[in-house]
């Protein structure tokens, strides 16, 4: 089967880079589509939309690398766009801060690659994301568990620190179960090391579990995040003036 | 007013939270500017009236006495000498001495001048006395009769029939002193109505005493040869028992004011005792000592005043017992001096007594004064202190001229113009000492404050979680108050409280670390001080001060910090895409590793522009995680030990350099050392950095390597951070390289 790829790039040499590194990721055939502006990339996916024949090597994109910092706008929008898109969505930027990562992977971005890093890493890289195994940096680490200790940890944070009494804590937190899934405590604790810069490895041994245990934690909490970020999504989007 | 009676209802010991009660009842009280209840203003207001009928009905009295129609003045001999004359008759005789009167049985009274001219209340001698009030009641008898006969020093005799005095002849000082009565009777009253208690019926009764001794000074300037003959129903007794009546009250109430000191009640007893027993005493037995023992019985009260107040300022640091004994002393050295003064003219000239008589009644309005200003005190602490000085330079003129007139024997005139350029002198020379002596200057000095205000407001932003303490140290230092606690009061404004004693300051929220919260400052001065509205007003400004210091810090902190973002933006964004582009395209490795590093710089350099602050424990596991991925392409294994006793934030420079020599040491090895490990130790221990980085690399000697490009930017940042480097070699390969910042927080 072709895997249909979508590059969102809008320096060309840089294109012609990530194209390198998607072709050198992955055995199958693929057609790679490029484009160097978000206007051009909404075409590309309304089309490959519109004629959804597999045989013809036409159908819905399964990769999308997203530039964040592109001449019509942040590759952000596309990502909120595509949130419900069944392809996964890697940012490639320069920026390696939690600012400018975070809100990305909140708009449903399933990784990200740092377009300065070494050509092998790259690859390297990609193939994790695509198999479920996302980079995660300290800050981001750290983001994430402030983003789950305040969307409603065991006892309802915010209801505790807003003085509500306990029932109605218990209730506000049942209803906010719904809307968010809550992190196990392995899945804290993971994320605890790797907020405190302990590679994966370190962690198994740490842990007592093995490295691809923990790096299922992580992809558990990729999903809960994408999960329970779309609510939040929404309000990022609307305050950035997405929609 | 209210000040006085904002005080306490209980009056019992202030110690601990008790006195903090005593401000909340005080606080409770909407505001001081209330006005009282409407009956209250009434009474006032019918006091004031009735004072006023009292005076019209004395001045009545007065117009309607009758008198002989001349006017006269001491003339040589102690003898009065006609001025002038509206009686055809009398005005023959200008410029003639009068001996005296002759009475309805043919004797002769003589009217001796300067005895008649001073004021009874201050007549020494006992014979002296009696024998002005014998004088006195003889002349006053002498016309009452249809026709008086006076005898004139050239032997004329002449029969003139008295005339009322009239509304016109009675004076200014008549109407200025009866006027000036009618102060203290009012402001007894109203602190007594605001409040009843004790000491405010105490100050009560001192006041209305006050009153009536001014009302008596003013019956007694109405100028004439024959006194009103109202005055020989007021004898000279109850002036001195007024006196003494006030004395004890003063005396009680030290002992229960500021203060309630131990024993209060038997000693306010055992004073009323004394005095009661002594006007018993003076009236049944007259004796020939009166005034010495009257005066030794008033310093006698100032002396146990003055004893209790310093007591009572022991037992607790009431800054207004130490004001009450400022003024308190004063008045005790200027009732000494006057009685010294009018001892020594006892026997004197007519020059002397004048001058004492005039020192009396200086000295009788200085007191009233005093007694009328104390319960404005908090708010007009330096009217009252002018006023003081004023009174006390007004006293020391007397003293000098008394004292050229009796020693030197200088002529009248010459005398008063001397004592009047000494007193001056002394004023001009003691008065900034006085001041600030009485008011204790604050510390600081102006410029001081400006520096402290500003220096406050940076801590306040570096040291958010102290802010709400520091803008207490900034209220201790200026007024160095015994002690500042927070309460739950709600005030808009500083406010003074408990007759100056504390001041209630609202602190606004002046960052988001500070919830609005009120402090009581207690005692200024360390108990020496009271607070004063302008206290009150200059912590309102201090603290809008502040406010707009931090404001004004914060507008320029984020106009650079969005000044560095836009920079950091510009670098990242244009050079950045740049550098990649040339990266991508990069003909060899080794120019397309050395743009990554130099890429990877511009990030370090962006990110440290644009952030606002790392963690020292946030920043060491971006290093660990940074450092874990790099090695782990080589392959190379790290073995990574980070410690802390503190997690400091750590400043753009620090961050970047910090990262930088990392990222340095690291691609070092990578590049040139061939090594298989490297072991990195982070340890930060009372406030000294320590990074130990060590590799088993084929690195030798490395005193003798040449310093490129790597090694010389370690040195450069490590120099930044005030740090030393040390590189040595590893046993038994490699090399070790010690990264030593003293003091982490100093570079910052």
């Amino acid at each position: 089967m072709t895997v249909k790829v979508l590059i969102l790039e809008d320096n060309p040499v840089a294109r012609n880079f990530l194209t390198r590194v998607v072709r050198e990721s992955f055995t199958d055939a693929m057609v790679i589509r490029e484009a160097g502006s978000l206007a051009i990339a909404r075409q590309e996916i309304a089309e490959a939309a519109a004629t959804n024949d597999p045989a013809q090597d036409n159908g819905p994109f399964s990769l999308v690398l997203v530039d964040l910092e592109l001449p019509d706008g942040s590759g952000t929008e596309l990502l909120f766009e595509l949130r419900e898109y069944p392809a996964t969505k890697v940012v490639t930027t320069l920026y390696s801060d939690d600012e400018h990562l975070f809100p990305a992977l909140q708009c449903g971005a399933d990784g990200y690659l740092l377009k300065e890093d070494r050509f092998e890493v790259l690859v390297e890289e990609l193939q994790k994301i695509v198999r479920g195994l996302p980079p995660l940096s300290p800050a981001i680490a750290r983001r994430l568990l402030g983003h789950f200790r305040h969307s409603g940890g065991p006892m309802g944070a915010n209801a505790r620190q807003a003085g509500i009494d306990a029932s109605a804590a218990a209730r506000a937190s049942a209803h906010r179960d719904e809307e968010y899934e809550r992190l196990t405590p392995r899945e804290v604790e993971v994320l605890t090391y790797l907020s405190k810069g302990f590679t994966i490895k370190e962690i198994a041994g740490l842990m007592s579990i093995k490295w691809f245990t923990v790096n299922d934690h992580i992809k558990s909490i990729y999903k809960k995040l994408n999960v329970s970020s779309r609510a939040e999504a929404a309000v990022l989007a609307s305050k950035q003036g997405l929609v | 007013m209210t000040t006085w009676t904002d005080s306490r209802a209980d009056g019992g010991p202030l110690s601990g939270v008790d006195w903090l009660i005593g401000i909340d009842t005080a606080a409770e009280r909407p505001s001081a500017r209330v006005a009282p209840p409407a009956w209250k203003r009434h009474v006032v207001l019918a006091l004031g009236l009735i004072g006023l009928a009292v005076i019209l009905l004395l001045a009545w009295l007065l117009a309607s006495s009758p008198r002989i129609d001349a006017q006269w003045r001491v003339g040589p001999g102690g003898l009065y000498e006609m001025a002038a004359s509206r009686n055809p008759t009398l005005s023959r005789m200008a410029g003639r001495s009068l001996r005296g009167l002759i009475d309805a049985q043919g004797r002769l009274l003589v009217a001796d001048a300067t005895l008649l001219q001073r004021p009874l209340r201050w007549v020494v001698d006992e014979d002296d006395r009696r024998r002005h009030r014998a004088m006195h009641k003889g002349l006053a008898d002498a016309m009452q009769g249809a026709e008086a006969t006076l005898l004139f020093d050239n032997g004329a005799l002449l029969r003139v029939a008295p005339v009322p005095r009239g509304f016109r002849d009675l004076g200014g000082m008549f109407w200025l002193m009866s006027l000036l009565a009618l102060l203290p009777l009012l402001i007894g009253w109203t602190v007594v109505l605001t409040r009843t208690q004790e000491r405010n019926w105490l100050f009560c009764l001192m006041t209305q005493a006050q009153a009536l001794g001014l009302l008596l000074i003013a019956v007694e300037s109405v100028p004439d040869i024959v006194p009103p003959a109202l005055l020989t129903m007021v004898p000279a007794l109850p002036r001195m028992m007024l006196d003494v009546c006030t004395a004890a009250a003063i005396a009680h109430t030290t002992a229960i004011n500021p203060n309630h000191v131990p024993g209060a009640r038997p000693l306010a007893l055992a004073m009323w005792v004394v005095a009661g027993v002594f006007m018993i005493h003076a009236w049944a037995a007259a004796p020939v000592d009166l005034w010495w023992s009257t005066q030794v019985l008033l310093l006698g009260y100032g002396a146990v005043a003055l004893a209790v107040l310093t007591w009572s300022y022991r037992k607790l640091p009431h800054p207004f017992a130490l004001v009450l004994r400022r003024f308190g002393m004063l008045s005790f050295a200027a009732i000494v001096a006057l009685t010294a003064a009018l001892a020594i003219s006892g026997a004197g000239t007519d020059d002397e007594h004048n001058i004492a008589s005039i020192a009396s009644i200086v000295w009788s309005v200085f007191f009233t004064g005093l007694l009328v200003l104390l319960p404005f005190l908090s708010r007009t602490q330096h009217v009252l202190r002018e006023f003081t000085m004023l009174a006390g330079v007004g006293l020391f003129a007397v003293a000098v001229d008394l004292l050229f007139v009796t020693v030197f024997e200088v002529g009248a005139f010459a005398s008063l113009s001397l004592a009047l350029f000494a007193a001056l002198a002394a004023y001009v020379a003691v008065r900034q000492s006085t001041l600030q002596r009485l008011t204790r200057a604050r510390v600081h000095t102006v410029e001081r404050m400006f520096e402290r205000l500003y220096e406050i407001a940076r801590a306040m932003e570096s040291h958010p979680t102290r802010a709400a303490a520091l803008v207490a140290t900034l209220l201790r230092e200026v007024f160095e108050p015994v002690e500042a606690v927070t309460t739950d009061r709600r005030a808009s404004h500083a406010r003074v409280l408990l007759d100056g004693a504390a001041l209630l300051v609202p602190v606004p929220p002046l960052t988001e670390a500070i919830d609005p919260h009120m402090l009581v400052l207690r005692f200024a001065g360390r108990g020496t001080r009271l607070f004063t509205s302008d206290d009150a007003r200059l912590t309102d400004r201090l603290l809008e001060q502040l406010r707009r210091a931090i404001h004004f810090d914060r507008a320029v902190e984020q106009g650079r910090m969005e000044e560095r973002i836009r920079l950091a933006q510009d670098l990242h964004d244009d050079i950045g895409a740049r550098l990649l582009t040339l990266m991508y395209q990069a003909p060899t490795q080794d120019m397309e590793n050395y743009l990554r590093h130099t890429l990877q710089d511009l990030k370090t350099l962006t990110r440290g522009l644009a952030a606002q602050g790392h963690s020292l424990s946030e920043a060491a596991a971006e290093w660990k995680a940074d450092i874990a991925q790099r090695v782990e392409a080589v392959p190379m294994e790290l073995h990574w030990l980070f410690e802390a006793d503190d997690d400091p934030t750590l400043g753009v420079v620090q961050w970047s350099s910090l990262t930088r020599i990392l990222r340095e040491l690291v691609s070092n090895a990578i590049a040139h050392s061939m090594a298989s490990r490297i072991d990195i130790r982070v340890i930060l221990l009372a406030g000294a950095m320590t990074i130990r980085f060590s590799d088993n690399g084929i690195g030798r000697e490395p005193q003798r390597w040449s310093h490129g490009l790597g090694l010389g930017g370690i040195r450069k940042r490590v120099k930044l951070l005030r740090g030393e480097v040390e590189w040595s070699a590893h046993a038994p390969h490699g090399i070790v390289c010690v990264v030593t910042v003293r003091e982490l927080a100093s570079a910052h």
